[in-house]
């Protein structure tokens, strides 16, 4: 499906734009502006009440409201602006050179760039305590002079040089809303998100037979609509499947089970995966490759999933996000290494960017550009748009208000009819602790051959792999361990892998 | 759904005051030669090779007796009465200082005294004047209770909250069973205590996600 990236430029910046990302130039009173999105069918849309917006605004661009998902980027006389969303599905890297701007929605890790090990340590700190959300606290990357461009953060550039950078708030403003104007407000963000899919035909839909993903659902055109479900045997797992098959029923589409103990997370997808860079994410390929292979095989376009819903709806949004209880321990670590991971640790504990309400948690896209660059589906979730995240802001301002925590019943009251009696009765979300701790067992072998591959490349960086072997070894044999730093170094040793790097010796490594 | 045999229907066995109190108890195999047990007498969770589990010398040192266990324990739960964030616009009620008090100490006895141990004073505990639970009391209102008691404290906890809850069952005159279950094949364990088919409350529902393991009977 991969065709060749674009060039685009904007004052002194020169963008190279992956052929994931749809992008719509205009003409401001300023210089060139250019609006980027995964949704090609929406783009237009989305670009026109941002510039709208900005116009409005007076071209005060902080106060213009970017769709969480996209990014935009213009010039202002001497200047480049550049902006992205809280939940962006692509990411964006920068480096100068001289009086030149350098921007990129894909990291040209295959380039003869140097490769920085103080980049690939903050990616396994960042992984360790945000599990697969992308690394917002610092900006280093694993390639020495590429800098990545936060989310919900914007960056201006003048004469090639940074000159200022900052974070984009929400213009959403604390309002003391009846539970009923709250619900209210969730309907009417659910009927806009309906609305901007009116075109969409041939779609999938992971049907899990929760609230989120029923609603990605119902709200849409589901006509060539297919679902799929994953189902695990397990204990836990037992009320899962009647309440997938009715939700099914209910959305009236066909629905394919697929086998989940296939799907095990760190079970090895059919062929390498490049992300840009390393992420906990990985893990969930195998799942993620198979839905999209399967979609791809019935010709289908888009993938519709209840991504970010729980963050949306089930966390109260006014407390900063938390970083989990126990941290990556020093054993697998060089000194320097961990004073290097240290650091990054400490900078994504005291970041201002964990506030929630900024929207930086609510959707980790690391596969939606690969996804819809390797079978031409484009992964889509409601709970990114703005609006709805806006509705989510109102319910958890309300519960703060009466001291409860925040839960999906608002959703149930709000879009009653578009759920079906088996999810609104649903007993709630399954913990999938437990299939994490069978996978360990199950993909035992396949964890300890990627470490082996890429044990020289981890050694160069100060990482000790048979600590690392010896703890997935302990994991695999059920004993109760930490399982944080094998997360991390899984991700970033399958990123050096798939990269083919793993033998340092053949390029230049930085700090 | 699995329930206990008639074979392992266990024995009632009388405490001091009188009270009767019901155990079942059952394993739970994982991937692998391996199977969980949970011990009431030292309240821990053990993971056994099948020959150590069926030993009837390790069987009784961990406190579970070998006539008490069951093929497969079902949760008793069928319903739960409040959940916290489907609570209705108005404040929480008002909480009873007797119940926060016993609440807080129960959560610092998780560390030193088993949870048996603690489940076995409840009866007796119930019977204290300070508690004045009508008998009329319903398990939503016993929820209610015990919801705005943890909305004063800093952090609830399902431990305490399960043996509130039944110290209120039990105080209202009625017959609770506590389940201890497991997050197989995790450590993850939760404690909730059922009346007649219902949960009084829980924050958000998740006792379904744990297999029980260990089941007491608890009458007033």
């Amino acid at each position: 499906m991969t065709t060749a990236s674009t060039e685009v430029v904007v004052a002194h910046a020169t963008l190279l734009v992956r052929p994931a990302v749809a992008w719509r130039e205009q003409a401001l009173p300023t210089g060139q502006g250019l609006y980027l999105s995964l949704y090609d069918d929406e783009i237009e849309q989305r670009a026109n009440d941002f510039w709208e917006q900005l116009r409005q605004c007076g071209l005060n661009w902080s106060q213009a409201p970017l769709e969480p998902s996209d990014a935009v980027m213009f010039a202002r006389g001497n200047e480049v602006v550049l902006a992205r969303g809280a939940a962006a599905t692509f990411p964006l890297y920068w480096r100068t050179d001289g009086r030149r701007l350098g921007l990129t929605t894909a990291l040209p890790v295959l380039d003869d760039e140097p490769l920085s090990a103080s980049g690939l340590l903050a990616a396994v700190a960042a992984a360790a305590l945000n599990g697969s959300y992308e690394p917002n606290a610092f900006v280093q990357t694993p390639l020495a002079r590429w800098r990545r461009v936060r989310r919900a953060s914007w960056l201006r550039f003048s004469e090639g040089l940074c000159n200022g950078q900052g974070i984009i708030s929400p213009t959403w403003q604390p309002r003391h809303s009846s539970r009923d104007a709250v619900a209210r407000s969730v309907r009417s963000a659910i009927d806009a998100y309906g609305r901007s899919q009116s075109q969409v035909t041939q779609s999938l839909l992971e049907v899990s037979g929760g609230f989120d993903s029923t609603l990605a659902a119902a709200a849409v055109n589901r006509e060539r609509m297919h679902g799929v479900s994953v189902v695990f045997p397990f204990y836990e797992f037992r009320f899962e499947e009647p309440v997938q098959r009715a939700t099914a029923e209910f959305l009236g589409i066909d629905r394919t089970g697929i086998d989940g103990l296939d799907l095990f997370p760190y079970a090895p997808t059919q062929s390498p995966i490049r992300f840009d860079e390393p992420s906990v994410f990985i893990t969930g390929m195998r799942h993620a490759e198979t839905v999209a292979r399967f979609g791809f095989a019935k010709g289908l376009r888009r993938l519709y999933t209840g991504h970010g819903g729980d963050q949306c709806f089930s966390t109260n949004l006014f407390v900063p996000e938390v970083t989990v209880d126990r941290p990556p321990q020093r054993g697998p670590f060089s000194g320097r290494a961990w004073g290097v991971v240290s650091k990054a640790l400490a900078s994504v504990r005291s970041s201002p960017w964990n506030d929630r309400r900024l929207g930086t948690f609510v959707y980790d896209a690391r596969a939606d550009a690969w996804t819809k660059e390797t079978f031409g589906l484009t992964p889509r979730t409601p709970f990114s748009d703005r609006a709805l995240f806006e509705s989510a802001l109102d319910w958890s301002c309300w519960c703060q208000q009466y001291g409860v925590y925040p839960d999906k019943s608002i959703l149930a009251e709000g879009a009653a009819d578009l759920l079906p009696e088996a999810v609104l009765t649903r007993r709630g979300k399954v913990a999938y602790d437990g299939v994490w701790m069978r996978a360990y067992c199950r993909n035992a072998r396949h964890i300890d051959d990627v470490f082996s591959l890429a044990a020289d490349t981890l050694e160069h960086i100060g990482i000790d792999t048979r600590w690392v072997r010896r703890r997935s070894a302990e994991l695999a044999d059920w004993q109760a361990r930490s399982d944080r730093e094998i997360l991390a170094l899984y991700a970033v040793a399958t990123w050096v892998e798939a990269w083919g790097l793993c033998r340092p010796g053949e390029r230049t490594w930085v700090d | 759904m699995a329930t206990i045999t008639s074979s392992a229907t266990p024995k009632p066995t009388t405490n001091r005051s009188n009270a009767v109190r019901q155990e079942a108890w059952t394993t739970i195999d994982v991937d692998g030669p391996r199977t969980f047990v949970y011990g009431p007498r030292f309240g821990r969770l053990y993971l056994l090779h099948p020959d150590q589990a069926s030993d009837p010398l390790f069987i009784r040192t961990i406190g579970l007796r070998a006539d008490c266990r069951a093929c497969e324990l079902s949760d008793p739960v069928q319903t739960i009465a409040v959940v916290a964030s489907a609570r209705s616009d108005r404040a929480p009620s008002p909480s009873k200082g007797a119940v926060k008090m016993l609440y807080r100490l129960f959560a610092a006895s998780r560390h030193v005294i088993p949870f048996r141990v603690v489940a076995s004073w409840l009866p007796a505990l119930a019977r204290w004047r300070r508690l004045r639970v009508p008998r009329t009391t319903h398990s939503a209102q016993i929820g209610e209770i015990v919801a705005a008691v943890e909305h004063r404290v800093p952090r609830g906890d399902c431990y305490p909250r399960a043996l509130t809850t039944a110290l209120l069952c039990l105080a209202a005159g009625n017959a609770c069973t506590l389940v201890i279950g497991l997050l197989s094949p995790t450590r993850k364990m939760h404690a909730w205590c059922e009346v007649d088919g219902c949960l009084p409350y829980e924050p958000s529902p998740e006792h379904y996600l744990y297999q029980p393991l260990w089941t007491t009977r608890l009458n007033p």
